[in-house]
């Protein structure tokens, strides 16, 4: 499940942290990858299933695992 | 991260780890860390307390940078014996402070009981300042030791002071009427009755002298037989009184030892007065100078009750 609330956006249930520059996030999901693009990302929170990002995201992208 | 987070207190740490690395040992050990960003050795994230020693076993060679907030202001105040002291100190005065009783505030409807409470409490060893004790118990010790003169009381804490609030035990006066005559004391004419009980003998403006009965405790009915009566009250009369004063002349002008006698007398006249009787009439009969002597008589006309011994 992906929340967002102005800059900040909530995924829960990720399975793995791939790539993290301020630029573009990706994570793998259960049966998907997802790709954020933006400016100033940034792991603001960290737990065994939750991790929040805030910045000026731009974009989300799908692509299958 | 909230802020209200980093106020109350969080780890600081860095790390020399590839994210993805970190984010294992997340998941794996079920960590909540915070704030991930790029160091100058590394990650720096933050994380709470109660992990800090998970964190330090894990991660051998993570660095601990500062402790945020409010639990790292006192942890940093902690690491100083004196501060440590300062606080115990303190600690252990305002106990001290917070269970002694500076004052005991009495309130009632008599300042007799008031005395006799204050002095009970001194008996009983509580003079403030004194150790807070159980109240509960000093009331239960008061009003033992008072049961026959206070018939409620309250007790109460207000900060340092006890509030202890009674009602004195009031008793009826039960009155025991008599059948004794009431007889003039004295001569006088009669003014005014305060009569109750009694059948009177005298009427107002009789002249009457010492030994005569006014007030009798026999009535006669109409069938000319005597019934007792109980006797109460009293009977004012006018009565007479001269006195003499005297002081030394050159002391004073004359006008002030005048005035000095003239009290002189009414002091003399008033005394054994009680209301409401009062003088009636003053008449002065002579004030002269004779050899340094000044002198003043005076004749009073009093009302009294006359049948009271004075």
């Amino acid at each position: 499940m992906i929340t967002i609330v102005k800059n900040q956006m909530m995924i829960e249930q990720y399975q793995e942290v791939l790539r993290v520059t301020s630029d573009a996030i990706t994570l793998r999901l259960k049966d998907r990858m997802l790709s954020i693009e933006g400016e100033d990302l940034k792991v603001s929170a960290l737990t065994k299933d939750e991790i929040l990002i805030e910045g000026q995201w731009k974009g989300l992208q799908f692509h299958e695992a | 991260m909230k802020r209200k987070e980093l106020r109350v207190g969080m780890d600081l740490w860095e790390v020399n780890l590839q994210f993805q690395q970190l984010v294992r040992l997340v998941r794996t050990q079920n960590w909540r860390i915070y704030e991930i960003h790029n160091g100058k050795h590394g990650l720096r994230f933050y994380a709470p307390l109660t992990q800090r020693k998970q964190i330090a076993n894990t991660l051998e060679h993570a660095h601990h940078i500062k402790t945020t907030g409010m639990l790292g202001f006192l942890i940093r105040q902690m690491r100083r014996p004196s501060r440590v002291l300062c606080v115990l100190c303190a600690i252990a005065v305002w106990w001290i402070l917070s269970h002694t009783i500076f004052a005991v505030v009495l309130s009632g409807d008599q300042e007799e009981s008031k005395v006799l409470i204050s002095q009970t409490l001194q008996d009983m060893g509580y003079e403030p300042p004194f150790f807070d004790h159980d109240m509960q118990q000093m009331k239960a010790e008061i009003k033992k030791r008072l049961e026959n003169e206070i018939a409620w009381m309250e007790v109460y804490q207000e900060g340092s002071r006890y509030h202890i609030q009674f009602t004195t035990k009031e008793f009826a006066d039960i009155e025991t009427l008599g059948h004794d005559q009431l007889i003039a004391q004295k001569d006088g004419v009669i003014e005014h009755f305060e009569l109750q009980h009694g059948n009177k003998l005298v009427a107002i403006n009789d002249f009457v002298h010492a030994g005569d009965v006014l007030v009798n405790d026999v009535l006669s009915d109409s069938s000319q037989t005597d019934q007792e009566l109980y006797v109460k009250g009293k009977v004012y009369a006018y009565t007479w009184k001269e006195v003499h004063v005297e002081m030394e002349a050159g002391k004073l002008p004359q006008a002030f030892a005048f005035y000095q006698l003239l009290f002189e007398a009414r002091r003399h006249a008033s005394e054994g007065l009680h209301d409401p009787e009062r003088i009636a009439k003053e008449n002065i009969l002579q004030f002269h100078d004779n050899a340094g002597t000044i002198s003043m008589d005076l004749h009073y006309t009093l009302i009294e009750d006359i049948t009271t011994p004075k």
